[in-house]
């Protein structure tokens, strides 16, 4: 079955695969556009069909909970650290060929075997590979906790690039929404095509087209105090290192591995440009300017919010439409 | 000076403090407020020499009036000094907060003039914080040694951790070297904040602290430890995530609890007293946390090691593997330094030191063995004790199984045993293992830079 490379893609499949009682085993699962047929296979283009995907996913959730002595009046309890069934979406962000097939055996596995399909795995490469996704998933999320570095737009708004190694922004939106509860931000993941956005307490989270990752690829116009903002991060992180604990003294570089360098070539802190001229006159005027601008801005209305409507309405496949460009454009205006 | 110097100044000031978490307390988003803190906490950078940036970590002012020999703000230290006007640093904490810099602010301060009214400023910033900021993240705050139990009490129901720094390891160093403290003025306040900590947990509010019955997962477990190592403590004082929750206005005291510090070679202590030390604070105060701070010589003192010494930092690695030992493996600090070494092995990790002295304690049968056994075993941890339970449920393991599952054999493999078959890197002699462990180390590329490059200079 060639399908999208996303959690309901597989879900749908399985779940036709299902009603059609076909059975699993000679079935393969592989994404869409990368579908090379083995002599005597065929492959059926599988679309997205939400309503079965969420059928599949309850039928799933709800034979991993059988026998669980976690749950409570027939119910996962809230952030219950195993979070059996969420599994199917940290395994579906990565990037993977691999992937359809492994979420596939996770899922058959766990209607077989209910929640101790994840002590198949030292037997089945399958489930293996599918454990190794989540982890790479759940590492990939962790580090955009850490690592994403908002900048305040010259619109009061907040907006990010981050560029992790599976599609985990959906997976870290609920985390930076709670996290600037009342502010409104943007982050954009350019290479899987994926933003977040929070505006007026509603978030948003979807698929971004060619032309907006284009247009939030290209610099914007900050606000007055970002610049000093950053200065100072910069010299607070400067001034944390310690004497005698260095790369030389260890004999290998210990921030190199917690901050991998194509995380660290994205970071404020790391870039000595930020630093550069600032003077104690400079910064002191810098923020006075910036304060005045901020002050000014409060006075304004706000951008007109996007919604789930928007994004729907205005232009599939895109995010939102013009919705991103117009929430960079138009509250900057 | 502008807030770019004061900066800094403060921040230079507070690196010298090793506690940097933002962990063991859950709070949500409040309408109008800005900030959440999570339970796990979350490290937003690290700097140059690997330590974890995740807060805010500020002096409120270094000009201090005490002349403690080892730090760097003495009094008689000519060094600049800077003070933060509360809201300059509020004001801070927010900005560096909403770029996703930080989880929070750390909040220290040197002596001003008495430690009552260091306190008070401290907490005029926290007011301002938690008040007109509406600042809902992560707040440590250091409680000075003889600040009044009131003012300690109000600095509690603004921060979430609170931690009073031991420093050194006895008292009789503490009076050579800082001869204007005294151990009651440190001990006084962790008493008083283990006591009001107590109380929030009865009222349903505050840290979960642990019981006290033995073991890992009980006396040392003040964080819910990821394996589950030991029975429940017998009070039946349950580590319930709601119980932790916290409001930042003062519903609960101390949600994250209350740590300290040792500094580590500054003073003639061994591990075994830095250990026992530490014990005895987990157990009488509930701390969740003892950090260690290897000494860095910055003062010329006859009373202090000589400036030259070398920064002890894998005694310091030693010294928290041991902890971890004793608050998650189950290990006594008796264990871990037995005998007539007072002092950690430097060249093995303790786990492995420890099972090397008690050979008849191994192999163990990895489809056998309890969780507990597993967790002694050097090179398994919490992880791959987990995946050694689970898959174990379903079939009995063989190697090839452990590899299947990326459970590493480099040092387990001389301590196991799969369905009865001994691993291929199996060698029976105590001494024979230490010998392969500390050659493999020292071909590392750790050591091997160490060896080859030991202070090589830099052009210019």
């Amino acid at each position: 079955m060639a399908l999208a490379p996303s959690a309901d893609g597989v879900l749908t499949a399985t779940g036709l695969s299902y009603l059609a009682h076909c059975p699993h085993a000679p079935l393969r699962f592989v994404r869409s556009g990368f579908a090379q047929p083995a002599l005597g296979e065929a492959f059926l283009e599988v679309p997205v069909i939400e309503g079965l995907a969420r059928r599949v996913y309850r039928g799933f959730a709800a034979r991993l909970r059988e026998g669980c002595p976690r749950v409570r009046g027939g119910r996962c309890q809230r952030g219950c650290p195993s979070a059996c069934a969420r599994r199917v979406y940290t395994i579906a962000a990565a990037d993977d060929e691999a992937m359809p097939e492994a979420l596939h055996a996770f899922l058959v596995g766990g209607f077989d075997h209910g929640r101790e399909v994840r002590s198949l795995a030292a037997r089945d490469p399958r489930i293996a590979q599918a454990e190794a996704f989540h982890t790479l998933a759940v590492n990939e999320s962790e580090k955009a906790r850490q690592f994403v570095r908002f900048s305040e737009l010259s619109t009061g708004a907040f907006f990010a690039l981050y560029t992790p190694k599976a599609n985990v922004l959906p997976l870290v939106a609920g985390h930076f929404a709670r996290r600037m509860e009342g502010e409104r931000f943007l982050l954009a993941d350019p290479k899987h095509r994926t933003a977040v956005l929070l505006s007026e307490g509603r978030l948003v989270c979807g698929p971004l087209s060619e032309d907006e990752v284009a247009e939030l690829s290209r610099p914007h116009e900050l606000s007055g105090v970002e610049r000093s903002v950053r200065a100072l991060w910069k010299r607070f992180y400067d001034a944390l290192a310690l004497p005698g604990r260095g790369k030389l003294e260890r004999g290998y570089d210990l921030r190199a591995n917690f901050m991998p360098k194509r995380i660290a070539e994205g970071l404020v802190e790391l870039d000595p440009s930020v630093d550069d001229g600032w003077s104690e006159g400079a910064w002191a005027e810098a923020m006075e300017d910036g304060e005045a601008e901020a002050e000014g801005r409060a006075r304004k209305p706000h951008a007109r919010p996007v919604s789930r409507e928007d994004a729907t309405q205005n232009g599939a496949p895109g995010f939102a439409g013009s919705a991103v460009a117009g929430w960079l454009g138009g509250a900057g205006s | 000076m502008d807030t770019l110097a004061k900066l800094e100044i403060l921040a230079d000031a507070a690196k010298y403090d090793a506690a940097c978490t933002s962990s063991g307390v859950e709070r949500g988003p409040k309408k109008g407020a800005i900030g959440v803190a999570s339970n796990a906490g979350c490290c937003h950078s690290f700097t140059a020499d690997g330590r974890c940036v995740t807060l805010l970590k500020v002096l409120l002012s270094n000009a201090c009036t005490h002349d403690c020999a080892y730090c760097v703000n003495r009094v008689s230290n000519p060094v600049p000094r800077a003070t933060f006007e509360p809201a300059e640093l509020a004001q801070l904490t927010i900005d560096f907060y909403k770029r996703n810099y930080i989880e929070g602010l750390f909040l220290s301060s040197g002596v001003l003039g008495s430690a009552d009214a260091t306190s008070e400023r401290m907490i005029a910033c926290l007011e301002l914080l938690r008040g007109p900021y509406r600042f809902g993240g992560y707040v440590h705050a250091k409680v000075i040694p003889g600040t009044d139990p009131e003012l300690v009490d109000r600095l509690g129901r603004l921060a979430d951790r609170l931690s009073v720094n031991v420093e050194l390891p006895s008292a009789e160093s503490l009076e050579r070297l800082c001869p204007e403290k005294h151990a009651e003025d440190v001990l006084a306040p962790m008493a008083q904040i283990h006591a009001s900590m107590h109380s929030g947990r009865l009222l349903g509010t505050g840290a979960v602290s642990h019981g006290t019955s033995e073991g890992a997962g009980s006396v040392y477990s003040t964080v819910k430890p990821d394996a589950r190592t030991a029975a429940l403590p017998a009070s039946g004082l349950v580590r319930k995530s709601s119980a932790r929750r916290g409001g930042p206005r003062g519903e609960a005291f101390c949600p994250a609890g209350q740590s300290t510090q040792l500094i580590i070679g500054a003073t003639p202590e061994s591990d075994r007293d830095i250990l026992s030390l530490s014990t005895s604070l987990y157990r009488r105060f509930g701390l969740k946390r003892v950090f260690f701070s290897a000494y860095m010589p910055i003062a010329d003192d006859p009373r202090l090691p000589d400036p030259e010494t070398p920064v002890p930092l894998r005694r310091e690695h030693r010294l928290y593997q041991a902890d971890w030992l004793m608050r998650f493996y189950g290990f006594e600090a008796s264990e871990l330094v037995a005998g007539d070494a007072p002092f950690l092995d430097l060249d093995v990790d303790p786990k492995l030191a420890w099972a090397l002295t008690v050979p008849d304690r191994f192999p163990v049968e990895v489809n056998a063995a309890s969780r507990e056994t597993l967790l002694r075993v050097p090179g398994f941890g919490p992880t791959s004790v987990r995946k050694i339970c689970r898959a174990r449920r379903a079939h009995r393991l063989t190697f090839d199984d452990l590899d299947r599952l990326h459970i590493s054999l480099k040092r387990a493999g001389f301590f196991i045993t799969c369905s009865g078959a001994r691993s291929p890197r199996f060698i029976a002699s105590p001494e024979a293992i230490r010998e392969k462990v500390v050659s493999d180390a020292a071909s590392s590329a750790y050591n091997r830079a160490r060896r080859e490059n030991p202070r090589q200079l830099t052009l210019f």
